[in-house]
Protein backbone atom coordinates (compact mmCIF):
# COMPACT_ATOMS: atom_id res chain seq x y z
CA UNK A 1 0.00 0.00 0.00
CA UNK A 2 1.25 3.43 -0.83
CA UNK A 3 2.24 5.05 2.42
CA UNK A 4 1.28 8.46 1.05
CA UNK A 5 -2.34 7.48 0.45
CA UNK A 6 -4.77 9.83 2.17
CA UNK A 7 -6.80 7.66 4.51
CA UNK A 8 -9.77 8.34 6.70
CA UNK A 9 -8.16 6.70 9.72
CA UNK A 10 -9.27 7.65 13.18
CA UNK A 11 -6.58 9.69 14.86
CA UNK A 12 -4.98 10.86 11.60
CA UNK A 13 -5.51 13.96 9.54
CA UNK A 14 -6.04 13.54 5.78
CA UNK A 15 -2.62 13.63 4.16
CA UNK A 16 -0.77 12.49 7.29
CA UNK A 17 2.23 10.27 6.75
CA UNK A 18 1.34 6.85 8.14
CA UNK A 19 3.95 4.51 9.61
CA UNK A 20 5.70 2.53 6.88
CA UNK A 21 5.12 -1.21 6.88
CA UNK A 22 2.16 -1.04 9.22
CA UNK A 23 -1.50 -1.60 8.63
CA UNK A 24 -2.72 1.83 7.72
CA UNK A 25 -6.46 1.56 8.21
CA UNK A 26 -9.36 1.24 5.84
CA UNK A 27 -9.10 2.57 2.33
CA UNK A 28 -12.25 3.84 0.70
CA UNK A 29 -15.60 2.62 1.96
CA UNK A 30 -14.95 -0.68 3.73
CA UNK A 31 -17.87 -2.95 4.72
CA UNK A 32 -17.09 -2.33 8.38
CA UNK A 33 -17.27 1.45 8.10
CA UNK A 34 -20.34 1.35 5.87
CA UNK A 35 -21.94 -1.00 8.42
CA UNK A 36 -21.21 1.19 11.42
CA UNK A 37 -22.51 4.29 9.63
CA UNK A 38 -25.67 2.43 8.57
CA UNK A 39 -26.12 1.44 12.22
CA UNK A 40 -25.59 5.05 13.27
CA UNK A 41 -28.16 6.21 10.68
CA UNK A 42 -30.72 3.82 12.18
CA UNK A 43 -29.79 5.03 15.67
CA UNK A 44 -30.32 8.62 14.53
CA UNK A 45 -33.84 7.65 13.44
CA UNK A 46 -34.48 6.06 16.86
CA UNK A 47 -33.18 8.99 18.91
CA UNK A 48 -34.58 11.63 16.54
CA UNK A 49 -38.03 10.08 16.99
CA UNK A 50 -37.64 10.21 20.77
CA UNK A 51 -36.20 13.74 20.78
CA UNK A 52 -38.87 15.00 18.37
CA UNK A 53 -41.67 13.46 20.42
CA UNK A 54 -40.18 14.91 23.61
CA UNK A 55 -39.91 18.42 22.11
CA UNK A 56 -43.51 18.32 20.89
CA UNK A 57 -44.82 16.95 24.19
CA UNK A 58 -42.79 19.54 26.06
CA UNK A 59 -44.45 22.30 24.00
CA UNK A 60 -47.87 20.93 24.95
CA UNK A 61 -46.94 20.54 28.63
CA UNK A 62 -45.21 23.68 29.99
CA UNK A 63 -45.43 22.08 33.44
CA UNK A 64 -42.61 19.73 32.49
CA UNK A 65 -40.15 22.59 33.07
CA UNK A 66 -41.00 22.44 36.77
CA UNK A 67 -40.51 18.66 36.83
CA UNK A 68 -37.14 19.00 35.10
CA UNK A 69 -35.93 21.11 38.04
CA UNK A 70 -36.00 17.96 40.16
CA UNK A 71 -33.16 16.54 38.08
CA UNK A 72 -29.65 16.68 39.51
CA UNK A 73 -27.95 19.25 37.25
CA UNK A 74 -24.54 18.77 38.89
CA UNK A 75 -24.62 15.00 38.35
CA UNK A 76 -25.69 15.55 34.74
CA UNK A 77 -22.87 18.04 34.15
CA UNK A 78 -20.35 15.69 35.75
CA UNK A 79 -21.61 12.87 33.54
CA UNK A 80 -21.11 15.06 30.45
CA UNK A 81 -17.49 15.69 31.42
CA UNK A 82 -16.92 12.01 32.22
CA UNK A 83 -18.25 10.92 28.82
CA UNK A 84 -16.16 13.56 27.02
CA UNK A 85 -13.08 12.26 28.85
CA UNK A 86 -13.97 8.67 28.02
CA UNK A 87 -14.26 9.49 24.32
CA UNK A 88 -10.94 11.35 24.41
CA UNK A 89 -9.28 8.21 25.80
CA UNK A 90 -10.92 6.12 23.06
CA UNK A 91 -9.44 8.44 20.43
CA UNK A 92 -6.02 8.10 22.05
CA UNK A 93 -6.43 4.32 22.09
CA UNK A 94 -7.47 4.27 18.44
CA UNK A 95 -4.39 6.26 17.53
CA UNK A 96 -2.20 3.84 19.50
CA UNK A 97 -3.59 0.92 17.43
CA UNK A 98 -2.47 2.57 14.21
CA UNK A 99 0.92 3.41 15.69
CA UNK A 100 1.27 -0.19 17.02
CA UNK A 101 1.76 0.88 20.64
CA UNK A 102 0.15 -2.07 22.45
CA UNK A 103 0.61 -0.87 26.01
CA UNK A 104 -0.88 2.55 25.27
CA UNK A 105 -3.76 1.05 23.30
CA UNK A 106 -4.68 -1.25 26.21
CA UNK A 107 -4.14 1.42 28.84
CA UNK A 108 -6.37 3.95 27.09
CA UNK A 109 -9.06 1.33 26.46
CA UNK A 110 -9.09 0.51 30.18
CA UNK A 111 -9.38 4.26 30.95
CA UNK A 112 -12.23 4.50 28.43
CA UNK A 113 -14.06 1.63 30.10
CA UNK A 114 -13.46 3.00 33.59
CA UNK A 115 -14.92 6.36 32.56
CA UNK A 116 -17.86 4.52 30.98
CA UNK A 117 -18.54 2.68 34.22
CA UNK A 118 -18.23 5.93 36.18
CA UNK A 119 -20.87 7.41 33.84
CA UNK A 120 -23.20 4.47 34.55
CA UNK A 121 -22.48 4.75 38.27
CA UNK A 122 -23.41 8.43 38.35
CA UNK A 123 -26.56 7.64 36.35
CA UNK A 124 -27.47 4.93 38.86
CA UNK A 125 -26.90 7.43 41.69
CA UNK A 126 -29.22 9.88 39.92
CA UNK A 127 -31.87 7.20 39.42
CA UNK A 128 -31.70 6.22 43.09
CA UNK A 129 -32.19 9.88 44.10
CA UNK A 130 -35.20 10.17 41.81
CA UNK A 131 -36.72 6.94 43.10
CA UNK A 132 -36.22 8.20 46.67
CA UNK A 133 -38.23 11.30 45.75
CA UNK A 134 -41.02 9.12 44.39
CA UNK A 135 -40.27 9.76 40.72
CA UNK A 136 -40.74 6.62 38.64
CA UNK A 137 -41.29 5.98 34.92
CA UNK A 138 -45.00 5.84 35.71
CA UNK A 139 -45.01 9.20 37.56
CA UNK A 140 -45.92 11.22 34.49
CA UNK A 141 -45.07 12.03 30.90
CA UNK A 142 -41.83 13.83 31.66
CA UNK A 143 -40.51 10.99 33.81
CA UNK A 144 -41.55 8.38 31.24
CA UNK A 145 -39.50 10.20 28.61
CA UNK A 146 -36.62 10.83 31.03
CA UNK A 147 -36.23 7.19 32.08
CA UNK A 148 -36.83 5.90 28.54
CA UNK A 149 -34.29 8.18 26.84
CA UNK A 150 -31.58 7.96 29.51
CA UNK A 151 -32.20 4.20 29.85
CA UNK A 152 -31.78 3.60 26.12
CA UNK A 153 -28.66 5.76 26.15
CA UNK A 154 -27.28 3.77 29.11
CA UNK A 155 -27.92 0.55 27.16
CA UNK A 156 -25.88 1.99 24.29
CA UNK A 157 -23.09 2.76 26.77
CA UNK A 158 -23.22 -0.86 27.95
CA UNK A 159 -23.07 -2.07 24.34
CA UNK A 160 -20.08 0.16 23.67
CA UNK A 161 -18.31 -1.07 26.81
CA UNK A 162 -18.87 -4.65 25.70
CA UNK A 163 -17.39 -3.85 22.25
CA UNK A 164 -14.37 -2.20 23.85
CA UNK A 165 -13.93 -5.17 26.19
CA UNK A 166 -13.98 -7.57 23.20
CA UNK A 167 -11.41 -5.40 21.43
CA UNK A 168 -9.26 -5.32 24.57
CA UNK A 169 -9.35 -9.11 24.90
CA UNK A 170 -8.42 -9.54 21.22
CA UNK A 171 -5.29 -7.43 21.67
CA UNK A 172 -3.83 -10.29 23.75
CA UNK A 173 -4.02 -12.78 20.86
CA UNK A 174 -3.83 -10.75 17.65
CA UNK A 175 -1.32 -8.23 16.34
CA UNK A 176 -2.42 -4.71 17.08
CA UNK A 177 -2.16 -3.42 13.52
CA UNK A 178 -4.65 -6.03 12.28
CA UNK A 179 -7.18 -4.68 14.80
CA UNK A 180 -6.76 -1.02 13.82
CA UNK A 181 -9.89 -1.05 11.66
CA UNK A 182 -11.97 -2.53 14.50
CA UNK A 183 -10.60 0.10 16.86
CA UNK A 184 -11.57 2.76 14.33
CA UNK A 185 -15.13 1.43 14.10
CA UNK A 186 -15.46 1.07 17.88
CA UNK A 187 -14.23 4.65 18.25
CA UNK A 188 -16.84 5.90 15.78
CA UNK A 189 -19.60 4.13 17.73
CA UNK A 190 -18.34 5.45 21.06
CA UNK A 191 -18.24 8.99 19.64
CA UNK A 192 -21.82 8.61 18.41
CA UNK A 193 -22.92 7.65 21.94
CA UNK A 194 -21.32 10.90 23.08
CA UNK A 195 -23.13 12.89 20.36
CA UNK A 196 -26.44 11.49 21.63
CA UNK A 197 -25.61 12.65 25.16
CA UNK A 198 -24.59 16.09 23.82
CA UNK A 199 -28.23 16.58 22.77
CA UNK A 200 -29.88 14.58 25.55
CA UNK A 201 -28.23 16.58 28.33
CA UNK A 202 -29.54 20.06 27.34
CA UNK A 203 -32.90 18.61 26.32
CA UNK A 204 -33.56 17.14 29.77
CA UNK A 205 -31.51 19.27 32.15
CA UNK A 206 -31.05 22.71 30.61
CA UNK A 207 -34.20 23.51 28.63
CA UNK A 208 -35.94 26.60 30.05
CA UNK B 1 1.20 11.96 13.22
CA UNK B 2 2.10 13.01 15.34
CA UNK B 3 2.12 15.78 17.64
CA UNK B 4 -0.21 17.65 15.30
CA UNK B 5 -3.02 15.10 15.64
CA UNK B 6 -2.40 14.67 19.36
CA UNK B 7 -2.61 18.39 19.97
CA UNK B 8 -5.66 18.50 17.68
CA UNK B 9 -7.43 15.87 19.81
CA UNK B 10 -6.46 17.71 22.95
CA UNK B 11 -7.72 21.00 21.49
CA UNK B 12 -11.03 19.38 20.51
CA UNK B 13 -11.39 17.80 23.94
CA UNK B 14 -10.63 21.12 25.69
CA UNK B 15 -13.12 22.93 23.45
CA UNK B 16 -15.80 20.35 24.23
CA UNK B 17 -15.24 20.70 27.98
CA UNK B 18 -15.38 24.51 27.79
CA UNK B 19 -18.51 24.40 25.61
CA UNK B 20 -20.22 21.97 28.02
CA UNK B 21 -19.54 24.30 30.92
CA UNK B 22 -20.71 27.27 28.82
CA UNK B 23 -24.02 25.51 28.10
CA UNK B 24 -24.55 24.93 31.82
CA UNK B 25 -23.46 28.50 32.60
CA UNK B 26 -26.04 29.92 30.18
CA UNK B 27 -28.85 28.49 32.32
CA UNK B 28 -27.67 30.64 35.25
CA UNK B 29 -27.86 33.86 33.19
CA UNK B 30 -31.68 33.87 33.37
CA UNK B 31 -32.10 34.70 29.69
CA UNK B 32 -35.49 34.65 27.99
CA UNK B 33 -36.87 31.17 27.25
CA UNK B 34 -36.12 31.51 23.53
CA UNK B 35 -32.67 32.99 24.17
CA UNK B 36 -31.75 30.27 26.66
CA UNK B 37 -32.93 27.43 24.44
CA UNK B 38 -31.28 28.83 21.31
CA UNK B 39 -28.00 29.31 23.18
CA UNK B 40 -27.86 25.80 24.67
CA UNK B 41 -28.84 24.09 21.43
CA UNK B 42 -26.43 26.30 19.48
CA UNK B 43 -23.65 25.10 21.77
CA UNK B 44 -24.88 21.48 21.40
CA UNK B 45 -24.79 21.73 17.59
CA UNK B 46 -21.23 23.10 17.67
CA UNK B 47 -20.16 20.32 20.06
CA UNK B 48 -21.80 17.62 17.92
CA UNK B 49 -20.10 19.09 14.84
CA UNK B 50 -16.71 18.92 16.55
CA UNK B 51 -17.21 15.26 17.50
CA UNK B 52 -18.61 14.29 14.09
CA UNK B 53 -15.94 16.00 12.03
CA UNK B 54 -12.88 15.69 14.28
CA UNK B 55 -13.39 12.44 16.21
CA UNK B 56 -15.62 10.48 13.84
CA UNK B 57 -13.72 11.79 10.80
CA UNK B 58 -16.90 12.57 8.88
CA UNK B 59 -14.93 15.16 6.94
CA UNK B 60 -12.95 12.35 5.28
CA UNK B 61 -15.90 10.08 4.54
CA UNK B 62 -17.49 9.50 1.17
CA UNK B 63 -20.74 11.12 0.03
CA UNK B 64 -22.62 7.86 0.75
CA UNK B 65 -21.90 8.31 4.45
CA UNK B 66 -22.98 11.95 4.32
CA UNK B 67 -26.33 10.97 2.81
CA UNK B 68 -26.74 8.15 5.31
CA UNK B 69 -26.50 10.62 8.19
CA UNK B 70 -28.16 13.65 6.61
CA UNK B 71 -31.40 11.96 5.47
CA UNK B 72 -32.50 10.86 8.98
CA UNK B 73 -31.70 14.34 10.31
CA UNK B 74 -33.80 15.99 7.59
CA UNK B 75 -36.65 13.58 8.35
CA UNK B 76 -36.32 14.51 12.03
CA UNK B 77 -36.56 18.24 11.20
CA UNK B 78 -39.64 17.61 9.04
CA UNK B 79 -41.24 15.51 11.79
CA UNK B 80 -40.80 18.22 14.40
CA UNK B 81 -41.59 21.32 12.34
CA UNK B 82 -44.58 19.75 10.61
CA UNK B 83 -46.31 19.07 13.92
CA UNK B 84 -45.40 22.27 15.75
CA UNK B 85 -48.37 24.27 14.33
CA UNK B 86 -50.76 21.52 15.47
CA UNK B 87 -49.16 21.15 18.85
CA UNK B 88 -48.92 24.88 19.54
CA UNK B 89 -52.39 25.61 18.14
CA UNK B 90 -51.28 28.35 15.80
CA UNK B 91 -52.10 28.85 12.16
CA UNK B 92 -49.52 28.98 9.43
CA UNK B 93 -51.82 31.11 7.27
CA UNK B 94 -49.34 33.98 7.52
CA UNK B 95 -46.97 31.94 5.32
CA UNK B 96 -49.43 32.21 2.45
CA UNK B 97 -48.51 35.86 2.09
CA UNK B 98 -44.85 34.98 1.98
CA UNK B 99 -45.03 32.35 -0.75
Amino acid sequence: MDKNTTLPVLGFEPGDQLPTGHYSGPVGLTPGRLGIWALIASEIVLFAGLFGSFILMRLINPGWAEEARHLNLYAGTLNSLVLLTSNFFMMKSSKSFVEDRAEDARKFMVFTMLAGFVFLGIKAYEYSGEFAHGEFPTSGGFWSFYFLMTGIHALHILGGLFAIFLLLSKTRHEPLVSLASRANITGIYWSFVEVVWIFLFPLLYLLA
Amino acid sequence: MNSKTTSNHMAVFSSLVVLSLCAVGVTFLHLSVVGNNLAIFGVAVVMAGLVLFQYMNLKSESSVIYWLTIIPMVLFAILVFLFIPDVCHFSIDFLRGVF
